[in-house]
């Protein structure tokens, strides 16, 4: 019988088959594949499509993929996309409507729902991140739809962290680098002088068929140890790293605060934060209709508050300084979403801080206020 | 749902009535909102101006300012509608029994809180004194007219509006909403109001309630932001850590204090 927590051996070439087995489950597989030499998120036909041997270099508002030799699968941490993007597509059709006399209905949805999905080599941050995504979007009194229709039968294949980028700071934010939950398979990645093996352990019921399918042996208690302390060197690299837990009451009460005028020097108010980000959640509704006027669309885009229109309302926008608008995003991640939902928005993933074109780092920007909190006020709008 | 009747109330602003295609009734609570919908030209929040205790027919009035809403007012009887809804926190009418309650609204302003003068009137012997202050900018811009007259012909509610200007066949006051707050008896204590304006105007007007003696605690307002969905769901209408759509758009004075006093936010 398969414990919840046991750790089994899998050798690193065999990778392949732990991919196959999850596919013959009737799961479609998504990871990273490589186009135009960058990791992108994509519906993979086996583990024949993941690129290997390559690491991420992120630093603020820098991003590289670099040969790392060997032979690893999971040397690239993270890349621009989230899984997001496949939960919550960046644009879709929610609904669809046809004239019918002089009133309409709404199109009955075409087509099945597709096979449930795996996410292969998600990091904890994206593990928690979808937990924040399931509170905001099942959570309340109005789940949202579509996010409820691709979110139940997906199959979280997670990989623990051993070498974090140099933007991550999953450590602050309480969401890595090792995993406690919300996955259903966990995997480990130990490679380099001359070793290559996964660790592997369930973390659910349709884990542990996995697994068992797969007749593995149990991990030693070295490799598990192997394991096991690279994702505390993991821990320890990123320690020097400020923390954002408990910032909520000083940024609640840092409106009038003079550093969100100095970030808005720099910030070009373009949204690839948001974008990046795997917890933001807003969007846009867009209506459109057919040229006969006989169909209409009703489609959801991923939105930003970086955005002028964002806010707007008859009369003007209510954010139209860049300054409101970083308030907004960096008050929203740290402190209004702990009011809102109990957690932090933030699970320091740092894609943030790579893919901003200025390299402008979430975590020390709110630290800088927090550090001088009793700054004499300045007003953050112009003459609104 | 079908638009069964349709009345101009002043230029751009129109007032319509709505019926479930299968029958059916619409109920409410006085403050809150639907999100309409215009065959292909887009979704909007407008809150429900109706009779509460009338749900055989949905009411909103209307004003034409963007492409939906323009596209809304050129809808004829007959044609459809989307209705989602209701959303949102209403006047807490059943909480405030036993109170004077002070309406004080301006311009489209009282769209909002017609349904909860209405739930006043049909539950009139519950609440103690009540006023209505409206303003506008000039006696062609007061909406429900007829319906102000008749209000105005109550022995049970009091009635005072104003206007900008007018020319000399007007027997109201002139001047703005804000200066017959002084002049209204209020009862600190046991004087609610609740209070419907833009958000430079709600600011003045709770000065003025707070000069009379009424408390943060005994001014209820609604809000307005950009809302999308309706559900929370979006985004776009946060103020701070709340979401007008679902935790407002009616809020306790007091609750959101702090908020309204930061720009942009």
């Amino acid at each position: 019988m398969i414990r919840e927590h046991q750790h089994f051996f899998l050798a690193g070439e065999e990778l392949p088959r732990l991919v196959e087995a999850v596919a013959a489950h009737g799961y479609r597989i998504a990871a990273h594949k490589l186009v135009d030499g960058n990791p992108v998120l994509s519906r993979i036909a086996d583990a024949g499509d993941m690129p290997r041997g390559l690491v991420d270099a992120r630093g603020p508002g820098t991003y590289e993929v670099r040969h790392a030799g060997g032979g690893a699968w999971f040397g690239i941490t993270l890349g621009q996309d989230s899984w997001k993007r496949v939960l919550l597509p960046p644009d879709e059709e929610l609904l669809a409507f046809s004239r019918q006399g002089k009133g309409f209905a709404v199109e009955p949805r075409s087509g099945q729902p597709g096979a449930p999905w795996a996410f292969v080599g998600m990091r904890p941050c994206d593990v928690a991140a979808l937990a924040r995504l399931d509170q905001v979007l099942l959570g309340g009194p109005y789940p949202d739809a579509s996010y409820a229709r691709r979110r139940p039968g997906l199959l979280v294949v997670a990989v623990e962290c051993s070498a974090p980028g140099g933007t991550c700071f999953c450590a602050a934010a309480g969401a890595g680098p090792g995993l406690d939950d919300g996955y259903d398979l966990a995997l480990n990645e130990v490679e380099g002088e001359g070793r290559h093996f996964f660790t592997v352990r369930p973390g659910s019921s349709r884990g542990r068929e996995i697994i068992a399918g797969l007749d593995l042996g149990a991990a030693s208690v070295e490799q598990a140890g192997l394991a096991r302390e690279a994702v505390e060197s993991a821990r320890i690299a990123m320690a020097a790293k400020p923390g954002i837990a408990g910032l909520a009451p000083v940024l609640s009460a840092a409106h009038d605060h003079p550093h969100w005028q100095e970030v808005a020097l720099r910030c070009l108010a373009c949204g690839n934060c948001t974008m990046v980000c795997p917890t933001c959640f807003c969007h846009d509704l867009a209506d459109s209709e057919t040229l006969d006027g006989l169909h209409a669309s009703r489609r959801r885009r991923w939105s930003s508050c970086f955005m002028e229109e964002f806010s707007y309302i008859h009369g003007g926008c209510i954010r139209s300084s860049v300054a409101a608008r970083y308030r907004q995003w960096c008050s929203h991640k740290l402190a209004h979403w702990v009011k809102q939902f109990g957690v932090l928005g933030c699970v320091g993933c740092g894609r943030c801080v790579s893919f901003c074109p200025v390299g402008i780092d979430i975590a020390e920007e709110a630290n800088a206020i927090a550090n001088n909190p009793n700054l004499p006020g300045s007003n953050v709008g112009g003459t609104k | 749902m079908v638009i069964t009747k349709k009345r101009r109330e002043i230029e751009g602003i129109h007032t319509f009535w709505l019926e479930p295609r299968d029958g059916g009734e619409f109920h409410f609570d006085p403050g809150q909102f639907n999100m309409l919908y215009v065959f292909g030209a887009g979704e909007v929040p407008i809150s429900i101006s109706g009779d509460p205790g009338k749900p055989g027919r949905l009411v909103h009035t209307v004003r034409a300012v963007g492409k939906a809403t323009q596209r809304l007012c050129a809808l004829k009887t007959g044609e459809s509608l989307g209705v989602r809804g209701p959303f949102g926190s209403a006047w807490p009418m059943a909480q405030l029994e036993g109170k004077n309650i002070v309406f004080v609204t301006s311009g489209l302003g009282l769209a909002p809180l017609r349904p909860a003068v209405y739930w006043l009137l049909n539950h009139r012997q519950r609440y103690g004194k009540a006023t209505l202050i409206y303003g506008a900018r000039n006696p062609r811009r007061l909406l429900y007219v007829d319906e102000l007259r008749k209000w105005r012909g109550r022995f049970d509610l009091r009635v005072e509006l104003a206007v900008g200007s007018a020319d000399p066949t007007w027997d109201g006051n002139i001047g703005v909403v804000t200066s017959l707050v002084s002049k209204t008896f209020v009862e600190p204590g046991n004087t609610v109001a609740l209070i419907c304006s833009s958000e430079r105007m709600m600011r003045a007007m709770v000065e003025q309630l707070n000069q009379a003696g009424l408390n943060d605690g005994d001014i209820y307002l609604s809000l307005e932001r950009s809302i999308k969905c309706g559900l929370g769901l979006c985004g776009h209408c946060q103020l701070g850590p709340t979401f007008i759509c679902k935790d407002g758009p009616v809020y306790r004075y007091d609750q959101v204090k702090g908020l309204l006093a930061q720009r942009e936010l």
